[in-house]
């Protein structure tokens, strides 16, 4: 599985989006819910993501994502949000999971 | 990929033979000046940020030119997304720098130029739209800074550049040969000339044929033979060169530069030439410059804004008043002006419109009103920050005191420091230093070094009060209002 991880520009971050990101990924890790072999990457155009984590400064969500292929995405976009996007990206990891079954 | 890093860039300013001069004598390692380095650090970080991926989104584009990946400061705007991207980015470095950034006026020169010089061609055959678009490749490729020149000195201002009594108070062509022409004059209140790789220089306001010799646009090497600059002074810059200077600098790291550039013969090949006495295009080149510089204000101005309101909370917070009602409605009010500015900038980017060259314009009536806003909500924002932060911002002892192991002779045998430190504590939880450190960044903002960018900036540049009441006249468009009054009072004519 391949994880991308894709930042909007920042201008009105209310929160420290690459910490906050950091620390979904490491509880990804640390917990065991990801698929061995796993890649995690900050995300390059035109590579192909079975997740897509788009980590957004607010409401507006603007990250281009038109260059990043993707079967599913999450966005994160608040503060305090770090135990309900891991959760999220939990279920769509499952769904990846299930359905290559 | 063409980004260069930010140590990249430093190391690019070395290799130039720029001529700088600064209280009267000529600065040889201006790179390094602790007067004008923070203000090479406040463009340094233009690249640093387009290299993380935090901020790439924002700091970099995709070049219709050679479709690779670009600094969005070297970018021609695509889309109003563009447009808006690019007041966002604007926003950011003003975040991260509490100043002026400089990259800016290059790229509001890039697109005016751009598109003026096709509708030129179009009119009068000439060649230079494609010679700025090879130019424009250039500068992508290697990402090189462009000071976007306009401001002519303008001398007696009741007369036109042709009727100056002396003929170089507007920049002109002084001479036409065949591979190029010779021109003299100079750009005032030019900011980031001297970190700048080049110049692209415009004229400063519609012409007329009578002044033709002062219609020209062309694009010119920073260290080219005959070219100088004389550094403009900041008030309280020499606080940057007292041994040990942190604290009292207010920012340490970033800064802001203007400087006179002058031209005295310089050369100009053909191949840099964008405009050379087509007068009747002079006009719409300076419109559509400070309608794009005019948005800029509507991002760079609110990032740093953000800092000053994020300083006077920091102060209330300090003072331990911060519970008070009345600081926190000025809080509130501040963020309402600071806003306000940012929804200016936004709203003539989503306004925007495709040119005939392509390239994307904002909305010129928003983008004055923005700009407008611009010239008055800055000194709101920090006179209510001044009235925040208390006195003590302006009357506080040097940072020499804090840190004094002199020892007063009276009885408690205490050192000046100690003193002092006692003295301008404010809530135990914090320390006497941090008090010290955020009322010195809002002094730097409201009345030192940051304060030619945030205030008399925010005032004159990209055209005083006036200019834009004029343009905001010019696009009201009262007549069709007049008509809607009409319709709506059943007024038959």
């Amino acid at each position: 599985m391949r994880i991308g991880i894709k930042y909007c520009g920042g201008c009105r971050a209310g929160y420290n989006r690459g910490e906050d990101a950091g620390e979904v990924v490491r509880l990804l890790l640390s917990v065991g819910h990801l698929p061995e072999g796993t890649i995690v990457e900050v995300a390059e155009a035109g590579a192909h993501y079975d997740l897509l984590l788009t980590v957004c400064g607010c409401t507006n969500k603007c990250a281009d994502i038109s260059e990043y292929e993707h079967r599913e995405i999450v966005y994160m976009w608040e503060p305090d949000s770090i135990e309900s996007t891991v959760a999220h990206i939990r279920e769509k990891i499952e769904g990846i999971s299930s359905s290559a079954v | 990929m063409t980004l260069k890093t930010g140590d990249q860039y430093i190391e690019s300013l070395r290799e130039l033979k720029t001529q700088v001069y600064m209280f009267g004598e000529k600065v040889e390692n201006w790179v390094d000046h602790p007067i004008i380095r923070p203000s090479i650090n406040s463009v340094k970080i233009t690249y640093d940020l387009a290299q993380d991926p935090e901020y790439a989104d924002l700091m970099t584009a995709k070049s219709n030119l050679t479709g690779e990946t670009v600094n969005r400061f070297a970018h021609l705007h695509q889309s109003t997304d563009d447009l808006k991207k690019k007041v966002k980015m604007q926003r950011l470095l003003g975040n991260k720098t509490a100043s002026c950034f400089q990259r800016c006026v290059g790229m509001d020169a890039f697109n005016a130029v751009y598109s003026t010089t096709f509708e030129c061609d179009k009119a009068h055959g000439t060649n230079y739209h494609e010679n700025f678009k090879k130019y424009l490749t250039y500068i992508q490729q290697n990402d090189l800074v462009v000071d976007g020149a306009m401001t002519d000195p303008k001398g007696d201002r009741g007369k036109s550049p042709a009727d100056q009594a002396d003929p170089d108070l507007f920049l002109h062509i002084v001479e036409h040969r065949p591979d190029g022409i010779v021109v003299s004059g100079s750009k005032a209140h030019q900011t980031g000339s001297i970190n700048s790789h080049e110049h692209l220089i415009m004229p400063t306001i519609a012409m007329t044929e009578a002044d033709k010799a002062y219609a020209v646009a062309f694009a010119i090497e920073s260290d080219a033979p005959g070219l100088f600059m004389i550094y403009g002074r900041q008030s309280c810059d020499t606080r940057k060169t007292e041994p040990g200077a942190d604290i009292d600098v207010g920012n340490k790291q970033f800064g802001g530069q203007e400087a006179l550039v002058v031209f005295d013969k310089v050369f100009i090949p053909n191949d840099r030439i964008f405009l050379n006495e087509e007068y009747d295009f002079s006009g719409m080149m300076v419109e559509r410059f400070a309608g794009y510089h005019r948005q800029s204000y509507g991002g760079c101005k609110v990032g740093v804004g953000d800092v000053v309101i994020g300083a006077a909370a920091l102060a209330a917070d300090y003072n331990g008043a911060a519970k008070a009602s009345h600081i926190k409605d000025k809080l509130i009010e501040m963020t309402h002006l600071n806003e306000t500015l940012f929804s200016c900038g936004i709203a003539c980017s989503s306004e925007g419109f495709k040119t005939e060259a392509g390239n994307y314009q904002i909305d010129l009536l928003l983008a004055n009103v923005c700009k407008q806003n611009v010239t008055r909500f800055p000194y709101e924002i920090v006179r209510l920050a001044e009235d925040i932060a208390g006195g003590l911002m302006v009357t506080m002892p040097a940072e020499q005191d804090f840190k004094s192991d002199l020892k007063v002779p009276t009885e408690s045998g205490l050192t000046v420091g100690e003193w002092a430190t006692k003295y301008f504590q404010g809530v135990p939880s914090v320390t006497t230093e941090n008090r010290m450190r955020v009322l010195r960044l809002l002094e730097n903002l409201c009345l030192g070094t940051a304060a030619v960018g945030y205030r008399t900036e925010s005032m004159h540049g990209a055209g005083s009060p006036q200019a834009q009441r004029i343009m905001i006249q010019r696009q009201g468009n009262i007549a069709a209002k007049k008509e809607l009054a009409k319709a709506v009072a059943g007024i038959k004519e």
